[in-house]
């Protein structure tokens, strides 16, 4: 069963950046997305999120949910309630939810082992306890909820992050969706620690092909990628 | 984080607060009255009553719209007054009291009007701008320069008017809570009542864009309408209060501040109550101060003197926020 599939999907903002993009992911999927600055990585997750519109081809597949990078911890919200905020249309005027998302949230916390953490203020947690956070506001709001079939789609989860937390993350990342019905793509800028974690790797190339690890060779696409690494 | 019994009591310790306040304004004025005197009644129900409640209004109504601004501009130090809102009921007031002449020049309804029209317009430009920039400083720099351009154009009013016109538009732009006759309380209530219910129907989406309008799109709410409902809410409450008080700053900086400060959270749905009572709690504390002295003080200055050690104390660091 495939969570997405694209057919010669082009994406960009007026013009080009990706093209000719065809592409299957399934569930239990760990997909690095890698790239230079401005080669397309933020545009073609807004596009799978429907954010934005295709400039050509098309997909289909479950509704993805996507994070931004650099969400800020604003302080006065406890982890629980900023959980809370991003089911903007399930809850009441006040921010309430039904008991159903509530039990998805505390799911999602125990999942991601943020528990303990759930009354904690935000501003007080680290920016990996928080990018965790911000992860389990991609599970809750999964078409069939945490533990359901659905494409995560993370921008950059683990940029300014300092070595112990971008580890912490990107194992989290790897768990969620080992053997479940899940599929995960994130970018990242940085190659040794995300390759080491992804099950599979597409790399957007400076000529804007999108490459994939699944058909050619993981060392061979990054090189493709990032002609500096020949140089080296 | 409070707990919800916390927060409840504190609700209930600032409303009784509240009317501590209120029946201590009651008893300060210029002439000093005491039961059984034959102007009792008429002092304390035509002139300190309409006072206080105006007060009261006035310094809710603005706490809340800076609430709202904080929120829309993700500023902590947005507010009517910095945005520019202020400075265009200035200009309509000008206008009405430097310009026109006749019967109407100059009467408190004419001054309130254009006052009003003058945020309205002010608030119009705002939003109209704000559709289209996403950069919330730059937004910010631009209310600041809507308000010197404002000024300009008022400082240049004020250059050609005669002394009497002057003299009326100084006594409005000094800001005062008194001489709101009952149709201008109405009008302060009912414009307060509609701009929280505006701010209420509106909390979670306030809370979302906190969180940026990147994470606020993408969790599915409305944002362009978030932005606008805050805006019209914030304009409505701001364009009636300045047109009876005259151009008030700083209630709208710090009392979302002391009420985010004594709640302990930021979600608008437990703000809200408390940003009004600290907001009418400011305005009454500063037309207390005004009432002290023999000849009453510009409400306007008082409440500069009580907001902005408030405004040092919540920018400076504490102790122990210093490395």
């Amino acid at each position: 069963m495939n969570l997405l599939k694209t057919h010669d999907l082009t994406v960009g903002h007026g013009r080009p950046l990706i093209s000719g993009i065809n592409l299957e992911i399934g569930p239990g999927e760990c997909i690095l997305l890698c790239g230079a600055n401005g080669s397309g990585k933020s545009t073609l997750m807004r596009t799978l999120a429907g954010v934005l519109p295709p400039l050509g081809g098309s997909f289909d597949g479950v509704p993805a949910v996507l994070i931004p990078t650099r969400i800020p911890k604003v302080g006065g919200f406890t982890l629980r309630e900023f959980i809370r905020t991003s089911c903007y249309k399930e809850s009441g005027w006040n921010g309430k939810l039904g008991d159903l998302a509530e039990k998805a949230i505390g799911q999602a916390l125990d999942r991601l082992g943020l528990g303990p953490l759930a009354e904690r203020d935000i501003a007080t947690l680290s920016d990996g306890e928080f990018q965790k956070g911000c992860i389990a506001t991609a599970l809750v709001r999964l078409p069939a909820g945490d533990g359901g079939p659905g494409l995560i789609l993370l921008d950059e989860p683990t940029a300014f992050l300092d070595v112990e937390n971008r580890l912490q993350v990107l194992q989290t990342l790897r768990r969620i969706t080992e053997g479940g019905k899940a599929a995960l793509v994130f970018s990242s800028h940085d190659l040794a620690d995300s390759t080491a974690c992804a099950t599979r790797i597409l790399g957007i190339a400076p000529d804007g092909r999108l490459h994939d690890s699944r058909s050619e060779d993981k060392d061979a696409l990054l090189r493709t990628c990032f002609p500096a690494l020949d140089s080296r | 984080m409070t707990s919800a019994r916390t927060y409840r009591i504190r609700l209930a310790a600032g409303f009784g607060l509240l009317l501590a306040f209120m029946a201590l304004d009651l008893a300060v004025g210029r002439v000093p009255v005491r039961p059984g005197d034959p102007l009792f009644r008429d002092i304390l129900l035509d002139i300190r009553l309409p006072r206080i409640l105006t007060a009261v209004l006035a310094g809710a109504a603005l706490a809340l719209a800076g609430a709202q601004m904080q929120a829309v501009f993700r500023n902590p130090l947005a507010d009517p007054h910095i945005m520019g809102v202020s400075g265009g009921a200035g200009l309509g007031a000008a206008c009405a009291t430097l310009l026109v002449t006749g019967a109407a020049a100059g009467s408190g309804l004419s001054v309130a009007g254009a006052a009003f029209l003058g945020a309205v317009l002010a608030s119009l430009l705002i939003i109209l701008v704000s559709s289209r920039l996403r950069n919330g400083t730059v937004l910010l720099i631009f209310g600041v320069m809507l308000g010197f351009i404002f000024s300009a154009l008022t400082s240049i009013l004020e250059y050609t008017a005669n002394e009497e016109s002057l003299k009326l538009f100084y006594s409005w732009s000094a800001g005062s809570f008194a001489g709101t006759r009952p149709g201008g309380i109405a009008i302060l209530a009912g414009a307060g009542v509609l701009g929280l219910a505006l701010a209420g129907a509106n909390a979670k989406g306030l809370d979302l864009l906190l969180f940026g309008e990147d994470y606020a799109t993408l969790a599915g709410a409305p944002v362009r309408r978030i932005r606008a409902c805050a805006m019209v809410s914030a304009c409505l409450l701001t364009g009636a209060t300045t047109a009876f008080c005259g151009p008030l700053g700083f209630v709208g900086i710090v009392a979302p501040h002391i009420a985010r400060r004594l709640t302990g959270s930021s979600r608008h749905a437990r703000i809200l109550l408390p940003t009004l009572l600290t907001g009418a709690l400011l305005a009454l504390t500063a037309d207390l101060l005004a009432q002290l002295p023999r000849v009453p003080l510009p409400v306007g200055s008082t409440l500069a003197l009580v907001g902005i050690p408030i405004i040092l104390g919540i920018l400076l660091p504490r102790k122990k926020d210093r490395p």
